[in-house]
């Protein structure tokens, strides 16, 4: 408050002592004599107060053109207010200032009336006649003592004349007989009478005052006394008013004397005394004024202007003063409205007045504390709300299911790391992918988008289905779950769908199945066979010798057949119970191609069989039971084989080491150019008795397909574009110790 | 009183230097000249006796004839000279006439504002001699019998500032105003 004081007080005080000087100066113009003598003190302390309302008019300026460029909040209210403070003082101070110039310039002329100079001169001139006669009076008078000097009787000595000629050293002249100053003086009513000479020396001398040495005439004069004139003059003196001065010649005795002159003095009548110097003063004091009428109108215009420019500098330092206060709080406002939209919301402002400035910055304040507080309860919010996700996404990044949350749109929103893995594609997050573009981009899951977009479309039924896929790991079975999200205020939110691998479960339920199955009918079938077989080698043994040629030939054949087909069926059995039995996969490290080209080799010797081979030399050794894989490629190559017309085989193996979802596998692909596989086959193939084949256990492909599994791999068929068939396996790449040191071996 | 017409005075040479700069820079041969000057012993005293001679300009005649009556002050100053800093004043002294005429006698009054002593003249070339007709004591020469380096100096010049209120302000940044002599520097027996 004090800082604001300061700048307030000075200028005020400096404005009332300006005013006050100004009311001096004003009385000085008016030619009062106390403030005479400062009036030119007064002009100069106002032209410096004014230089410094003038110096703070432009510090006031400069700051708001900085302000201006800088475009700081408040700059162009201020320079309003300044524009309108101004012109609504400047137009009416100028209009008060052109009437009052013209009223003080009229005024002023009013003073001076051509008739009242004439009047004055009139007065003059008649006090002048009035004195000329009485001065004409008395010159007369003097010429008369004159020649009364000359008067031989009555020789009267001077009162003062010893005293004259002691200290005035003047010669007497002895024919001077005229002592009768005095008398004459006297009688003649003059204040003094002296006797000079030509050259102006003191002869003789009568006053009334004995103190005063009577001046000798001018040289001037003396001059027109020695031309042969008299002198008169009215001549006011100091004190004593007005006297008339006669000097006229003495008349010479004689040749031998020396001229001399006769000085008078005349007191005038106090009356007359008192009008003529009225008379005089007004005259002059007319005069003067108006020799002075134009330095007083100057005058007056500079007080005036003076007055002009401290309104125009007082109202315009105001407007810049009332800104800067009301600019403040606006400031102040700006400024934090800024650091709430920089984030900071602890600011508040000071309430620096109750008005509604105040209530503005009162609600800002409010405002800000509002703001802070509900930032700090969305903050708490969003913390739970991550604390929750956090679980969540813990949760369902655990879960063995895929999650998965669709919008109505069809754009999955949220998924978790297991969907990936179960679909085998990569939903990273933050992006939203629709069901369309996963179908379009992988081609094998559109029978689960379709399935899920089916059901999208009935969001009011929670819903269960199986999908089939073939992709690239084979025959997939996912069960899928799916709800509609009910979210409050919200229709329509999208779905929830829960999907999970359960090809592994399925085809666990159905080996078990088809294992049970095998076993029972191995078993009961198994039992059986022998009997029947024994019985007919029996007949056989006993009758075939016996008989007819005819009926022992027949018996021959019906036995051969019993047998035959005997064989057959425990052939068959045997086959069943190798599929159902499980044997004990002995796990060692395995050179897959080694493997391949042994098994190659068998078939090598069988004519017209060309086999290619496209190995990858680098490919890594896996874990895997050789003999049983050795039985896997060796059902596959003969699938192969079997396919194509005799003397027309052709194959291509090629292996490769791939990485499917960050896991690395060993693909092995066997290809052949046969008619390939019926595409309604294609996803059961691999089942017991599916086969594409005339005759056969319908088992080897059942056979390769749970030996594959065993080794926690896949395998699949799959039509090539240029006809035939292709056989896909995939083994998962586990890196053994023993080849771990092999590759750090020939890294070294 | 005194104490004021001394600081006004100051402020009088300011406002000439100011006025050095009006707008009227015609050189004028109004003003004083100092004729004759010098420094007699008179019954003890430093004595300056001078003769100075007034030129009136134009404007100061027809002020003077109008009722504005003319000031003028002349001024005498003892100094010893120092060598690193400004002369130390130890006399001085000065003498103020007023000049105006008196319309009714048609004759001009030169009166002593000291002494009250007036004379009167019938014509201005008469005041104005009687004007310049100077003797002024400074000071007692016993005071200053072993003081080196003495100097002394005489200024005249019309007082503006006994001039009425509104003619001050523009007799200052008039140059017709500023009737003065230079600073006439006498030396000291």
């Amino acid at each position: 408050m004090m800082k604001q004081r300061y700048p307030l007080l000075f200028p005020l005080i400096l404005l009332l002592l300006l005013l006050g000087t100004l009311v001096l100066m004003s009385n000085a113009t008016q030619n009062s004599a106390e403030f005479d003598a400062l009036y030119s003190i007064l002009l100069l302390f106002n032209l410096l107060g004014l230089l410094t309302f003038i110096v703070l008019i432009s510090l006031n300026i400069r700051r708001l053109v900085r302000q201006l460029k800088d475009k700081t909040p408040g700059a162009r209210l201020t320079l309003r207010m300044v524009k309108i403070f101004t012109v609504m003082s400047v137009i009416p101070v100028l209009i008060v200032y052109g009437f009052s110039m013209d009223f003080i310039s009229r005024g002023i002329d009013s003073w001076f009336d051509l008739r009242i100079e004439q009047a004055l001169d009139d007065s003059l001139e008649l006090s002048r006649s009035s004195l000329n006669m009485r001065m004409t009076d008395l010159l007369k008078q003097t010429e008369m003592m004159a020649e009364e000097l000359l008067q031989p009787s009555n020789a009267i000595k001077p009162l003062n004349l010893s005293k004259l000629l002691e200290s005035s050293n003047i010669e007497v002249s002895n024919s001077f007989s005229a002592f009768n100053l005095d008398k004459i003086r006297s009688t003649s009513g003059t204040e003094e009478l002296a006797i000079f000479t030509l050259t102006g020396n003191l002869i003789a001398s009568s006053s009334s005052n004995t103190n005063i040495i009577p001046n000798p005439p001018e040289e001037t004069v003396l001059l027109q006394l020695r031309q042969g004139g008299s002198y008169i003059a009215l001549e006011p003196l100091p004190k004593a008013g007005m006297v008339i001065r006669v000097v006229v010649e003495v008349p010479q005795i004689g040749i031998q004397t020396e001229s001399r002159i006769l000085q008078a003095l005349y007191p005038m009548a106090s009356g007359i005394n008192e009008l003529a110097k009225s008379v005089e003063a007004a005259y002059i004091k007319y005069r003067e004024l108006s020799y002075l009428r134009d330095q007083l109108k100057i005058s007056f215009t500079m007080s005036l202007t003076l007055v002009l420019l401290y309104t125009i500098f007082t109202a315009v330092w105001a407007a810049f003063y009332t800104a800067r206060r009301m600019t403040a709080p606006i400031r102040d406002l700006v400024e934090g409205t800024e650091a709430v939209a920089r984030g900071n919301y602890e600011t508040q402002l000071e309430v620096s007045s109750q008005d509604d400035l105040g209530l503005l910055v009162n609600s800002f304040n409010d405002m800000t504390r509002r703001i802070a507080r509900a930032r700090d309860e969305a903050k708490q919010s969003r913390d739970e709300v991550d604390l929750q996700r956090s679980y969540l996404e813990a949760v369902l990044g655990r879960l063995s299911s895929g999650v998965m949350a669709i919008s109505k749109e069809g754009f999955i929103t949220t998924s978790n790391e297991r969907v990936n893995r179960i679909l085998g594609i990569t939903l990273s997050s933050g992006s939203v992918e629709s069901l369309l573009s996963i179908s379009e981009e992988h081609p094998h899951l559109k029978p689960f988008c379709d399935s899920i977009a089916y059901y999208l479309s009935r969001p009011e039924e929670d819903w269960q289905d199986q999908v089939n896929l073939f992709g690239a790991t084979g025959h997939q079975v996912l069960m899928c779950r799916g709800t509609a999200l009910l979210v409050h205020g919200r229709e329509d939110a999208g779905h929830v769908i829960v999907f999970d691998d359960i090809t592994a479960l399925v085809k666990g339920q159905k080996d078990a199945a088809w294992s049970e199955v095998a076993r029972r009918l191995a078993h009961e079938i198994k039992n059986p066979l022998t009997p029947i077989q024994l019985s007919a080698e029996r007949l056989r043994q006993k009758y075939l010798g016996k008989m007819a040629p005819e009926d022992a030939d027949i018996l021959d054949r019906l036995t051969n057949t019993i047998i035959q087909q005997v064989d057959t069926m425990k052939i068959m059995v045997n086959t069943f119970s190798e599929y159902a039995r499980s044997p004990q996969t002995q796990l060692k490290p395995t050179d897959l191609n080694r493997l391949v080209y042994e098994v190659i080799d068998l078939f090598q010797s069988e004519i017209d069989t060309h086999i290619e081979t496209d190995l990858d030399v680098d490919l890594p050794e896996i874990n895997a039971d050789a003999a049983r894989l050795r039985q896997v490629l060796n059902n596959l190559i003969r699938n192969a084989l079997e396919a194509q017309h005799k003397g027309e085989s052709w194959l291509r193996l090629s292996s490769r080491k791939i990485e499917k979802a960050h896991t690395p596998y060993i693909e092995l692909r066997i290809e052949d150019a046969g008619e390939g596989v019926e595409e309604s086959k294609l996803a059961s193939i691999f089942e017991p008795y599916i086969s594409n084949k005339p005759k056969g256990t319908g088992l080897g492909l059942a056979i390769v397909k749970k030996i594959i599994e065993e080794h926690s791999g896949t395998v699949w068929l799959e039509n090539r574009a240029e006809g035939g068939a292709c056989a896909v396996i995939r083994l998962p790449l586990k890196v053994s110790a023993q080849s771990t040191r092999h590759e750090l071996r020939e890294t070294l | 009183m005194p104490a004021c017409r001394r600081l006004n005075s100051r402020l009088r040479q300011l406002l000439l230097l100011l006025s050095l700069f009006s707008l009227n820079p015609a050189v004028h041969a109004d003003g004083i000249e100092i004729d004759t000057a010098s420094i007699r012993m008179i019954n003890g005293f430093y004595t300056v006796e001078a003769r100075l001679i007034y030129r009136l300009s134009e404007k100061a005649i027809e002020a003077l004839t109008h009722g504005v009556p003319l000031s003028f002050v002349v001024s005498g100053k003892i100094n010893r000279q120092r060598n690193y800093l400004w002369d130390l004043n130890i006399y001085s002294s000065r003498q103020e006439y007023r000049l105006e005429y008196h319309a009714l006698t048609e004759q001009y009054l030169v009166t002593n504002q000291v002494t009250g002593q007036r004379r009167i003249f019938l014509f201005l070339t008469d005041a104005t001699e009687h004007l310049g007709r100077i003797t002024m004591p400074l000071g007692e020469k016993a005071k200053l019998q072993n003081t080196k380096r003495l100097t002394a100096e005489l200024y005249a010049a019309l007082d503006i500032e006994a001039l009425p209120a509104p003619l001050r302000p523009i007799a200052y940044f008039t140059p017709q105003w500023h009737i003065s002599s230079p600073v006439h520097e006498l030396s000291v027996p």
